[in-house]
């Protein structure tokens, strides 16, 4: 229930412009480069931001391909930017650089911005019939702290930042210890330390609107499960990343061997703490540390922040999929209330489980077995959620759009992640397999099986709210197809190069006997992934020119029944010409009270007058 | 076209079933799965380790298949439905008792995966768990006397020196520590610090076979982790910490060893061996060990040729060995003979050491260790350059 006191009915924003006229359908991009804090713009700010940093992302990740499939060979294309002075040959430390980066840039600046960022803020206040988000201003804000954190990762690939996205110490707290442990390392901490405030201003804001901005009638079980995801994200985020800020922190000070001079009056000796260095470490010609420090303090500190993380990258993932795979199904979601207890059961079991990153760290061994049970368990929401996607599909009169068929590929595709992990989270199993290629064909499975499919789904599916023209369905179709060969033919080998004892991050895994045989199923996989890449150009061009050309659309075209469908298309300031006013749940497709001739019953209808309105919530399911 | 979907979203399950049906054969699989050990692992934790392996793989198999198949036929009703006008959806919100069944049976189902495990782990890192006794026995018939009356732990019993050997991993590279041989000629216990006595080697370890020893292993500068793919164990080295593995290999091999936690550019290739030999093939390397690195047989052969030469120059001789060994480089000139001896045949080698006065030793090692200092000097300079030096190279 929301508690803004409007009169239902009456006009949400007096003085709004946009409705009378035709509406201008690139209103929103029109304000790319602005500080704008309508919260449509700065959802359409991040999600084009987002698909260009996939991009370079993707670029990064075909510089690993490239260098596992022709060791030491010259790069084409890219080679000539990436490693001019080696001749277009990737060196070692570049090589270091290229998969720390891609992990960095695909993680931190794609799927976190894009999920929270472009979907978060574009959806929460048109799905929950707001007319913006509570803070408007903080929301422009974390747009725009994204910058910097972009300027500053630019930075570490420029100076070549090399410890792993994971940065465990003493690789990365002694700048001696590797070409990319200084500068690059520097830039990178600072980096994350904005994109941190990004995250942070972002989740404070969704958190509030959720709570407090809910149109009249949309209760907290009538809210569509992307609300719910985007909700329980925010809580996730909120309790978890002030440890990796914290954690940043710590490694700065530990960094730090002299102050620039205008700080020297801080400390002429710099500040160097010794939070994760221990005494006695012999690092090329790096002076003795004091020590006392304990490089698994990183590790606890960073996975408390990067678990829960994983599933901040994967929950608004699960919720939107939810709400396209029952539109496209005409059918209610199968078992509403379990969906949301299970992403609650995942955020709050996510919180528990981090110690399965660290089974052979040498923690105490004890603790190892008490997060494999916990991680087991945290299957089985995931589990409960796939049984009821497929019930959800079950039985219904299925579109096969593009939407359907990316959702579809993100539960297939999750339900391989989602098995591979039981692997991992068995301790003795993942002795062998830990830090193998196994794991990278997991989180792929996972992080761009399940979500970045997700993700092309929603951009299909919501575009049409964006800018009020439809995207092409054969460039649509084209472009899943493609990346979804090109992404099997690249991550499902990677099950078997783990199995095979391939390790991770190694730039010439070729010079191990045991390895030799392993190379022409690398050169097909990195072939896939470079077909995968360039399917990402079509996405990029199809969502570009049907700004321009694609079909025109009403507000409703996918004949959907969540609030946002029933504000215009693109929604003008205030989104919604009058206070919405909820009636019922966002999944009543195929609802025998349906007014005539529709198999679809929006959530504003008002109930028939002449038959006896009958209560159709969740509650009963 | 509807259809063709569906049968698209059949059809690469299909495909990734057959690919790890074929895996094994295609050596796609464990490593070695197409020569002599069939892939199994070459140790008792490590084929315990696989069972588990290949029950969770039967488990998720039959998952995989079952989810896929009810995906795909819930696809294909529903492209029917699509394709007949006069169907509709079927009107359901969910169904009570199938949520609680689909939630009780998974539910049993992981928790019996999770408490299945725990005794291999146990096993494996759990120090009571240990299997001291027979680590003890191999220390028994190799001579170590491993009880240390001089220590007790806290409940009051004597330190017992299991350990056979240190590992320390550095950029990039391992170092080994064995326990050495006291004057009569028996192997001591491996004592946390090092001893004079105690014995080196660079990527190589030796150690028993068929019987499980352990290992200490520390890091000297960042993280790195201890691999043997064959033996499916796996520890991180963690700078700060000693940590105590232990390993059984079940035959006489080499077996790969490599490094498993980023550690910087060449973590790739921290390429080592691990030899596992009969105890007496292990006593004889460290005795081999010992000798070059102890023994100077060698030295006290080429001071009698000197000697046979003629009594002042071999006391001169003795003063020139004396003076290294005072300036720590008689190990290097140790090194500096070899390599001449490794060029020559044995005879070249007795008339060269015949023909060398002291004078001329001295001139041409000095120049030698001259040039070498200068060339460590410069490799020290800058371990990136040399790094990509090294790479263009190749």
């Amino acid at each position: 229930m929301s508690t803004i006191a409007h009169t239902p009915g009456a006009p949400a924003h007096p003085d709004d412009h946009a409705h009378g006229h035709p509406r201008d359908k690139l209103a929103l991009v029109k304000q790319l480069i602005s500080f704008s804090t309508d919260h449509k713009v700065i959802g359409v700010q991040f999600l084009l931001t987002t698909m260009f940093m996939l991009l370079v992302g993707g670029a990064l990740a075909l510089g690993v391909r490239w260098q596992l499939a022709f060791p030491w060979e010259s790069m084409p294309i890219f080679g000539a930017y990436l490693a001019s002075a080696e001749g277009g040959q990737i060196a070692p430390e570049t090589y270091t650089m290229l998969f720390t980066m891609h992990a960095t840039v695909m993680i931190f600046l794609v799927i976190i911005p894009v999920l929270a960022g472009a979907f978060g803020n574009f959806l929460i206040p048109l799905m929950i019939g707001a007319d913006d988000m509570a803070f408007p201003s903080l929301n422009m804000l974390s747009y725009w702290f994204m910058w910097p954190a972009i300027f500053f990762f630019g930075l570490a690939i420029y100076f070549g930042a090399a410890s792993g996205w994971t940065s465990y110490p003493a690789l990365s707290a002694l700048p001696q210890a590797a070409p990319g442990s200084g500068h690059a390392q520097t830039c990178w901490l600072v980096a994350v330390t904005f994109i941190g405030f990004s995250s942070m201003m972002g989740s404070i804001n969704y958190m509030t609107t959720i709570i407090n901005m809910r149109a009249p009638g949309m209760t907290l079980f009538r809210m569509p499960l992307t609300i719910w995801a985007m909700f329980i994200t925010a809580i996730l985020q909120a309790f978890a990343l002030p440890v990796l800020t914290a954690a940043g922190f710590m490694m700065v000070f530990d960094r730090l061997h002299s102050l620039p001079n205008w700080l020297a009056w801080i400390n002429p000796e710099g500040v160097h703490s010794c939070f994760f260095i221990p005494s006695g470490l012999v690092v090329n010609n790096a002076p003795p540390t004091v020590g006392g420090g304990q490089p698994l303090l990183w590790q606890h500190l960073f996975w408390f922040y990067s678990h829960p993380a994983v599933y901040i990258m994967l929950l608004p993932a699960m919720g939107m999929v939810s709400d396209m795979l029952a539109c496209m199904s005409r059918k209610p979601i199968f078992g509403y209330k379990p969906m949301v207890y299970s992403m609650a059961a995942i955020a709050g079991l996510g919180f528990i489980v981090w110690g399965h990153h660290m089974f052979t760290s040498g923690m105490n061994p004890a603790l190892g077995m008490t997060f494999m049970v916990s991680t087991i368990m945290i299957a089985l929401p995931s589990a409960i959620k796939v049984f009821n996607w497929i019930g959800t599909m079950w039985g219904g009169k299925l579109h096969f759009n593009t939407v359907m068929l990316n959702c579809v590929a993100f539960v297939s595709l999750f339900i391989v992640g989602g098995l591979s992990g039981i692997f991992m989270a068995a301790v003795p199993v993942d002795i062998y397999i830990h830090d193998t290629y196994f794991i990278v064909a997991h989180f792929h499975y996972v992080l761009f099986g399940a979500t970045l499919f997700g993700v092309f789904g929603a951009i299909q599916f919501w575009f049409p709210k964006m800018f009020g023209r439809t995207m092409s369905e054969t460039l649509g179709k084209w472009h899943f197809f493609l990346t979804f060969l090109g992404f099997n033919g690249t991550f499902f080998p990677m099950h078997l190069l783990g199995v095979a004892g391939m390790p991770r991050r190694y730039a010439d895994p070729y010079l191990h006997e045991y390895l030799e045989h392993l190379l022409p199923m690398n050169q097909f996989m990195t072939i896939s992934a470079i077909v995968m890449g360039f399917a990402q150009l079509i996405l990029i061009y199809n969502f570009i020119s049907s700004m321009f050309i694609g079909k025109e659309c009403d507000d409703n075209p996918w004949h959907a029944n969540g609030l946002e469908w029933s504000a215009p298309s693109p929604p003008g300031h205030g989104n919604f010409a009058s206070v919405p006013i909820v009636y019922r749940g966002p999944y009543e497709y195929s609802h025998p009270d349906a007014p005539d001739g529709q198999d679809y019953w929006m959530q504003t209808d008002p109930p028939h007058t002449a038959a006896p309105a009958r209560e159709h919530d969740h509650s009963h399911s | 076209m509807n259809r063709f979907w569906v049968v698209f979203f059949i059809f690469w399950p299909i495909v990734a079933i057959v690919l790890c049906a074929i895996a094994p054969s295609m050596n796609w699989w464990f490593p070695g799965t197409t020569g002599p050990t069939h892939g199994e692992a070459a140790s008792p934790l490590g084929q315990r380790i696989d069972d588990l392996f290949y029950m969770i793989l039967v488990i998720t198999a039959i998952v995989f298949i079952l989810t896929q198949a009810a995906l795909g036929f819930a696809l294909w009703t529903g492209a029917n439905r699509r394709n007949d006008e006069s169907a509709k959806s079927w009107f359901s919100h969910g169904s009570h008792n199938l949520e609680v069944m689909w939630t009780i049976v998974p539910a049993g189902v992981l928790l019996f995966i999770a408490l299945y495990q725990m005794d291999v782990w146990a096993e494996y890192r759990i120090k009571d768990n240990f299997p001291r006794e027979r680590m003890e026995a191999v220390l028994t018939r190799l001579g170590i006397d491993f009880i240390d009356e001089s220590q007790l732990t806290a409940d009051g019993q004597p330190v017992r020196r299991v350990a056979l050997a240190e590992v320390t991993a550095r950029q990039f590279e391992w170092r080994i520590r064995y326990p050495g041989f006291d004057a009569d000629g028996n192997l001591l216990p491996l004592l946390p610090d090092p001893q004079p006595t105690d014995l080196y080697s660079v990527n190589d370890l030796h150690l028993p076979v068929g019987a499980p020893v352990m290992i200490q292993l520390r890091s000297s500068d960042v993280q790195h982790s201890f691999f043997l793919p064959e033996l499916r164990i796996k520890q991180d080295a963690v700078p700060g910490l000693v940590i105590p593995v232990w390993f059984e290999a079940n035959a006489s091999n080499e077996y790969t060893l490599l490094c498993a936690e980023l550690c910087g550019w060449g973590h790739y290739k921290m390429k080592a061996q691990f030899v596992a030999e009969p105890e007496e093939e292990f006593l004889e390397y460290l005795h081999n060990l010992h000798a070059e690195q102890n023994d100077d047989a060698f030295l006290d052969h080429l001071l009698r040729l000197q000697t046979d030469a003629g009594e002042d120059e071999g006391l001169a001789f003795q003063e020139f060995l004396d003076q290294l060994e005072v300036d720590h480089n008689l190990a290097a000139f140790r090194n500096y003979v070899r390599d001449r001896r490794d060029e020559m045949t044995a005879e070249e080698f007795t008339t060269y050491v015949g023909g060398l006065d002291a004078e001329t030793a001295a001139e041409e090692f000095n120049a030698i260790l001259q040039q070498s200092s200068a060339e460590t000097a410069d490799a020290e300079e800058s371990a990136a350059d040399a790094a990509t030096e090294e790479v263009l190279e190749e």
